[in-house]
């Protein structure tokens, strides 16, 4: 004889779950170069690019630069007075370019940072490479910040 | 699921979570949570912008009303819609004696002038003001002995000089179509002092003198309007000057015509900066006098007061309502405050109330007690009555009804506090946190009695004291009422006896069984060679004694006291003296209710004593609660 088991009209919502265990998110951004397409739309940054796109974005952001957010970015320019040494100010910007990364895009898990003075430019080079989370991809940014006047 | 944007909001986090809830429904861009992303920077752009401009529409829709506006300039244009113009600044003013000796003229003349603009120095607090006279004072030898003294418009010996520069601004009408508005740029500019003149032309010697519009500025009260008649009406501007309209095509009174000159006279003022002056200096020192110079010998009969600024935006908010609900007639006691307030410079507090109301009712009048932001001398007190008086409540009151002012009168509430406090919870000493208690009380009665209808709750008495300091743990509030009155002298100086009846706020309590407290009792004075009080009689009496430091009764009936009207008379009083070097004597009583003290008609609210004795916190209790048989 079959069983049929029944559930309380209650719980009756249990027979037809629909449990998502993963979800893939894609990362989907506008390019912030607004390059216009032939169709007229702007072109978008996806998966890799986009958390490139939003890494850069925050080694070049300094503190106040946002509204209502005012300790939003890396704050890197701030440094560009100060001696630099590669034995002291380098690790300590390094430190924080892992730190505000760790915070505010938690899509890249950082690998390596390098950061080397360009004197002759009076700039900082800075080398950073870290894995999309989401699809294990290795990136390489390589940015530099000076003064702007 | 969201499918719209709420844009209610004003505060730029929750417009951003609002902006994002609206992606989140979206699968064209997904990035717009993570804060580095770009959609995040122009999300941010988004709720900035419309932060702005939810708080401008905020802001704009506050200025729209009353009750809720903060400029100055949206305050003053609500008030226009009231007919209500706010005081301007207002020139301090002192009143001085001045004559001149002319036993040595050969010819003496009937009268003597003292001309308008005449000029005194003086200094306050290191700066140098200088005040003038704005009308001809004519001096008389009233005593034949060759000193004339000049008098004022009513004959009283007192010149009136008014602190401030003359200045004078000129226009000329001009042709058109538009309406035209004569603007002065200055803050500074006393309305009261305004004198507008139109000649035909710029050559012209003869003039037209225009009145004010506005009653309580030095004006007239309209009691009709055609086309001649010669009224501007003056209006504060939204940068704070002042600017003179004139009639309409002759509809509204009569208006300047084209090439006509507007000449308009005024007070540059420094307001309440120069109030306090005592010693006046003339600029001209002498009068000239059939062509002999003679020396001006001035006193001081009250020092410069009622120097003012402009009316603060508080004030204007609640007199604007009242001034309308006046209609610049005064019917309703409400009417006299708001009028009254809005015409005189320098009033702390004001109050008015029916004749019919009053205690001994006074029909036919309407009484009307000022608290003024100065300490006035009572001829200073007397001669702004008088102007009240002539200027606004009799033109403007109902006929029939007449003002009658009175002075406010003090009931000084004592406040003695005991409280429990922990003593590991703080560092200060006893007398540390005694006075931190004792200095919290006087900075509440500071901030909330000295207006009328200021009333003091002992409830929130004790929310303060134990708001004072963290190691605070209750308290305990006595509020005691105190009278003060001044015994009456002879001429001699000597101290005559005679009855007095004193009133209380509020009603006193019931006559105890023992004289340890009494209900009564008063400060000290000298009876009989002996130092004395007052108290009532124990074994529930309300009798009135007056007993010497030993408590030994020396007038066993010296009048009484009743309970339920909070009234104390006293009969045959005669002291020698008082001890305190005061010229009064305080009668204390304790209340039948000490919960609240809410003063009627021209009863003010001070505090008298203030003390407060702070007790470590300890178990009180003796025993475990239970039964035992």
């Amino acid at each position: 004889m079959a069983v049929t088991k029944s559930l309380a009209i209650e719980d009756g919502n249990l027979q037809t779950p629909s449990i998502i265990t993963t979800r893939k998110r894609n990362f989907s951004d506008l390019d912030l170069t607004f390059t216009v397409k032939t169709t007229g739309d702007v072109y978008k940054k996806i998966d890799a690019g986009a958390v490139k796109q939003s890494v850069k974005t925050i080694l070049q952001t300094n503190y106040n630069e946002r509204p209502f957010n005012p300790t939003f970015g890396a704050n890197l320019r701030s440094k560009l007075f100060e001696n630099f040494t590669a034995e002291e100010n380098a690790i300590v910007i390094e430190n924080e370019i892992r730190n505000v990364l760790a915070f505010y895009e938690p899509r890249a898990a950082v690998l390596v940072v390098n950061v080397n003075d360009n004197p002759d430019r009076n700039s900082l080079d800075i080398r950073v490479e870290f894995k999309v989370v989401n699809t294990q991809e290795i990136v390489i940014l390589e940015t530099s910040v000076s003064r702007i006047r | 699921m969201a499918t719209t944007i709420k844009s209610s909001d004003l505060d730029f986090d929750n417009i951003k979570a609002s902006l994002k809830q609206y992606l989140s429904a979206k699968d064209e861009f997904e990035d717009y949570d993570f804060e580095g992303s770009a959609l995040s920077n122009i999300l941010d752009v988004l709720a900035y912008n419309t932060h702005i401009n939810g708080l401008v529409a905020n802001f704009a829709l506050n200025e729209t009303f009353l009750p809720t506006a903060q400029l100055r300039t949206s305050l003053v244009n609500h008030s226009l819609a009231f007919g209500y113009i706010p005081r301007s600044k207002t020139s301090s003013r002192a009143t001085l004696n001045i004559s001149v000796n002319l036993q040595s003229a050969a010819v003496k003349p009937e009268t003597i002038t003292l001309p308008a603009g005449w000029a005194f120095t003086s200094t306050v607090e290191g700066v140098e003001y200088t005040f003038r006279t704005l009308i001809d004072y004519i001096g008389y030898d009233t005593t034949g002995s060759g000193i004339y003294t000049f008098v004022d418009p009513l004959g009283t010996p007192a010149v009136t000089v008014l602190e401030g520069a003359v200045t004078v601004k000129t226009f000329i009408a001009e042709p058109g179509t538009d309406r035209q508005v004569y603007v002065v740029p200055d803050q500074n500019l006393d309305l009261s002092t305004v004198a507008v003149q139109v000649y035909d032309d710029i050559n012209s010697d003869t003039f037209t003198s225009y009145f004010s519009a506005n009653a309580t500025s030095g004006g007239q009260v309209i009691s009709s309007i055609d086309e001649n008649t010669a009224l501007y009406l003056p209006l504060e501007t939204y940068n704070g000057y002042w600017e003179f309209n004139f009639a309409i095509g002759g509809l509204t009174g009569n208006n300047p015509q084209e090439g006509q000159v507007i000449r308009v006279t005024y007070l540059k003022t420094n307001g309440k900066n120069a109030n306090g002056a005592s010693t006046f200096t003339p600029s001209f020192p002498n009068l000239t006098i059939n062509n002999v110079s003679y020396p001006l010998s001035i006193s001081t009969t009250a020092k410069s007061a009622f120097g003012a600024d402009k009316e603060t935006t508080e004030s204007i908010r609640v007199n604007a309502p009242l001034s309308y609900l006046a209609q610049n007639r005064l019917v309703a006691p409400s009417d006299y405050r708001g009028v009254i307030a809005n015409g005189v410079p320098g009033i702390k507090s004001i109050n008015a109330w029916g004749g019919e109301d009053n205690i001994p009712a006074k029909y036919g009048k309407t009484m009307v007690s000022i608290v003024y932001e100065d300490t006035l001398t009572p001829a200073q007190i007397a001669g702004v009555e008088q102007a009240i008086k002539s200027n606004l409540t009799d033109p403007l009151s109902v006929v029939g009804v007449e003002a009658e002012f009175v002075q406010p009168t003090f009931q000084y509430i004592n406040c003695s506090t005991s409280f429990k406090y922990d003593v590991s919870a703080t560092n200060l000493t006893a007398e540390g946190i005694n006075s931190k208690v004792k200095n919290a009380i006087g900075a509440y009665f500071g901030n909330n009695t000295g207006k009328f209808n200021d009333l003091i709750r002992k409830s929130r008495l004790q929310t303060i004291v134990d708001a004072t300091d963290a190691s605070i743990l209750g308290n305990n509030i006595s509020l005691t009422m105190s009278s003060r009155f001044i015994p009456l002298k002879n001429t001699a100086g000597s101290f005559v006896r005679s009855a007095y009846e004193i009133s209380f706020l509020n009603s006193l309590a019931s006559p105890l069984m023992t004289a340890d407290e009494s209900i009564i009792t008063s400060s000290r004075f000298v009876y009989n060679s002996k130092v004395c009080t007052i108290r009532n009689a124990p074994l529930h009496s309300t009798k009135l004694q007056i007993i010497d430091i030993d408590q030994n009764v020396l007038v066993d009936n010296t009048g009484s006291y009743n309970p339920t009207t909070g009234i104390i008379n006293l009969t045959g009083f005669l002291p020698e003296s008082i001890l305190s070097g005061d010229n009064f004597i305080s009668i204390n009583a304790i209340p039948k209710d000490d919960s609240v003290f809410k003063p009627l008609r021209n009863t003010l609210i001070t505090i008298g004593s203030n003390s407060a004795s702070g007790i470590p916190d300890t178990n009180q209790a003796t025993n475990t609660v239970g039964v035992t048989n």
